[in-house]
């Protein structure tokens, strides 16, 4: 146990796991500053290179960007009221007041501080935690495997049950992208169209990066998010005397953090929620609730912490039971099984070193990312006024020679680009394209665990329901889709008779 | 409704999204239809349930049975306030042009001018397109920019480009 406690921490501090993670935090920063791009863009631009890295080093650099992103998204919200990632906009909230009143320096200093802290306390939490549901998970068999990852895509559904049906679509949609090609257990074809190229698959670098960058960016052309020429910051650096002010707040930090963590282990929350209840609560519990709002640093750590704690508390059913609850997680599924590495409660067991090398990468970059923006606060935040649509197709560029260089193939330009154009209009209609990512990645897993379960049987469907497990996870499912909905309609109900 | 119209966002009732949500469904709708086209089982010794079949059976039919609302809103009954209303961020006539140039240059220019030809017109065009008109930017910044992609990709990565077609014609 402690040797590969110490094996981790020598991979985690090897030379080219240092330049990676550091790495990862500094595109991570940047693009989590850069209004509508965020961490999920910047991930799936360096998808591609990633694919011939060790696995650990692949991990501490998209793990860098996935959590640099959240450090950096604070920056535009606390000096311009723009959030970099959606869910600074409740750090915007008192930051931005702090900025009006000449305190820009504390806003950020608190900002960064409860980014660092809910980092901090939720990898601490993901190490607790994950053994304990590893253990839980070993008595799943592939029913019970099958039926979690389904109830995985329903939470997520769910989770935008605004767009149910769109929700269901789009699940759907990118589970059946994920038969694309030859079937690996009885080698046939498989909506191929007649084509070589098709007969490969749907690689996951092509189509996520043409959904998320060539859509996102296509977007971007037209909105013109990025205008901005109000950044005054009269230090280069953070002042650091208003850092030791913002760690005053342990309590705050403290809860957030845990909230945030355990939002994160929810599939399809997101942080958005996190920094919101992160945000309520402190000012619930609050000395000074009335200071809520009017520019208070109390409010800029919670909701930070909250935010920032997402991604290990994502982590912790992504590695134990190999379900992503977000689109940034399932890349980094993706990563897993790519490298031959597949999540689960095994996980933790089979590969321990690469699971420690993960928890102090995790403790590393909240550090990092830390000392970057308190000694390089000035040069981040002025990526800001670099211009959206030069920005937008140079990252085009890249992302169009990514994929190139992957398997040199043209087609899977092509692929980008198709799937950069259902991107687009997915967004523009303000679907919720996560569900398709997640569909995409949980595929192949769903359907070789549901033909095991039912080779088990001998093909009676009924084994999902022999099995209490199992049988738990539907009666689960069920009620997730239920109950919403029940709520729903007496919510519309009691409106009407008010009203 | 009228005010509905006026902001931008999501409409509840536009149109964009049944139409999408039905094309989606009628692709799906489609291979369903022709699913022992598109998998040939004829040569699979395994029974239905370990088969190739079972898993798209399923995930189509999931796509069809979920745009059946949008299937019945569209052609038999559609809601009264329904309109062809996008989100009113107006039409995406710079995307189209950009996405145009893309495809230009990156699949069918890579095997004619090369990567760097490719880079730069693509680069240079769409900027100045997208009325960044100073030479600094639209043909500084591509050179530059250019030239950076060649060296990262070319020579750092070692990747490999088909040799473009314009240099055949100056021979060996």
């Amino acid at each position: 146990m402690l040797e590969t406690v110490w094996q981790g921490l020598q991979s985690t501090m090897s030379f080219w796991n240092l330049i990676a993670l550091t790495f990862g935090t500094i595109i991570g920063i940047v693009v989590g500053i850069i209004p509508g791009i965020g961490p999920m863009v910047g991930m799936v631009i360096l998808l591609p290179f990633t694919f011939s890295m060790p696995p650990g080093i692949a991990l501490s650099l998209l793990i860098g960007i996935y959590c640099g992103g959240y450090f950096g998204g604070a920056v535009p919200a606390v000096l311009m009221r723009t959030p970099g990632v959606p869910s600074s906009i409740v750090t915007s909230f008192d930051g931005y007041p702090l900025t009006q009143k000449g305190e820009a320096q504390l806003g950020l200093s608190a900002t960064i501080v409860g980014s660092f802290s809910g980092g901090i306390i939720s990898v601490i939490i993901l190490m607790l935690l994950a053994p304990l549901l590893a253990k839980i998970a070993a008595n799943f068999g592939p029913p019970e495997y099958c039926m979690v990852a389904i109830l995985g895509l329903i939470v997520v559904i769910m989770a935008y049950r605004k767009n149910i049906a769109q929700g269901f679509l789009l699940t759907a949609l990118g589970l059946w992208f994920s038969t694309v090609g030859i079937d690996p257990g009885t080698l046939v074809p498989r909506f191929s169209f007649g084509t070589v190229s098709m007969q490969n698959g749907l690689n996951i670098a092509p189509m996520c990066l043409g959904f998320f960058g060539i859509g996102q960016t296509l977007l971007i052309l037209e909105r013109k998010i990025l205008q901005t020429d109000t950044i005054h910051l009269t230090r280069s650096t953070l002042d650091f005397s208003k850092l030791l002010v913002a760690f005053k707040y342990k309590l705050t930090i403290l809860k957030s953090g845990i909230i945030g963590t355990l939002v994160g282990l929810l599939p399809g929350t997101g942080s958005i929620l996190a920094s919101f209840l992160a945000y309520t609560e402190a000012k619930r519990s609050s000395k000074h609730p009335e200071e809520f709002g009017k520019g208070t640093p109390e409010g800029c750590i919670a909701s930070e912490a909250g935010n920032n704690a997402v991604p290990a508390g994502a982590l912790i059913p992504l590695l134990t039971l190999g379900i992503p609850g977000d689109a940034l997680t399932a890349i980094l599924l993706g990563v897993f099984t790519i490298n031959g590495i597949y999540p689960g409660p095994l996980l933790l067991v089979k590969e321990p070193v690469l699971i420690n090398t993960i928890y102090f990468t995790m403790f590393l970059i909240n550090i990092v990312a830390l000392i970057l923006l308190a000694l390089f606060l000035r040069p981040f935040a002025m990526i800001v006024k670099f211009p959206s649509t030069i920005l937008a197709v140079s990252v085009m560029v890249v992302s169009a020679l990514g994929i190139y260089s992957l398997n040199l193939q043209i087609f899977e330009i092509g692929v980008a680009i198709f799937m950069g154009i259902l991107g687009y209009i997915m967004l523009r209609l303000e679907w919720p394209i996560v569900t398709w990512v997640i569909g995409f990645v949980l595929g192949p897993i769903i359907e070789e665990r549901l033909r095991e379960s039912l080779s088990l049987a001998s093909g009676n469907p009924l084994i999902f329901l022999e099995r209490p497990i199992s049988l738990g996870f539907i009666i689960a499912s069920l009620l997730i889709i239920i109950l919403p909905i029940i709520l729903d309609k007496r919510k519309k109900k009691s409106k009407k008779l008010f009203s | 409704m009228e005010e509905e119209r006026d902001k931008t966002g999501v409409n509840p009732n536009s149109r964009f999204h049944d139409l999408f949500t039905a094309v989606l469904g009628g692709f799906a709708a489609f291979l369903l239809a022709t699913i022992k086209m598109q998998i040939d089982t004829t040569a699979v010794p395994y029974p239905f349930y370990k088969g190739p079949i079972i898993f798209p059976l399923i995930v189509l039919s999931i796509m069809v049975v979920s745009s059946l609302p949008a299937f019945y809103r569209l052609l038999i009954k559609p809601n009264p306030d329904a309109s062809w209303y996008l989100d009113g961020k107006g039409a995406p006539k710079r995307p189209s042009v950009v996405l145009g140039l893309l495809i230009l240059f990156f699949i069918f220019g890579i095997t004619y001018i090369g990567v760097g030809g490719s880079c730069f017109l693509f680069l240079s065009l769409s900027l100045f397109y997208l009325k960044h008109r100073s030479i600094k930017t639209f043909i500084g910044f591509s050179i530059l920019y250019t030239v950076l992609i060649v060296i990262v990709f070319k020579y750092l990565l070692d990747i490999w480009f088909p040799e473009p077609w314009i240099l055949t014609l100056f021979g060996d």
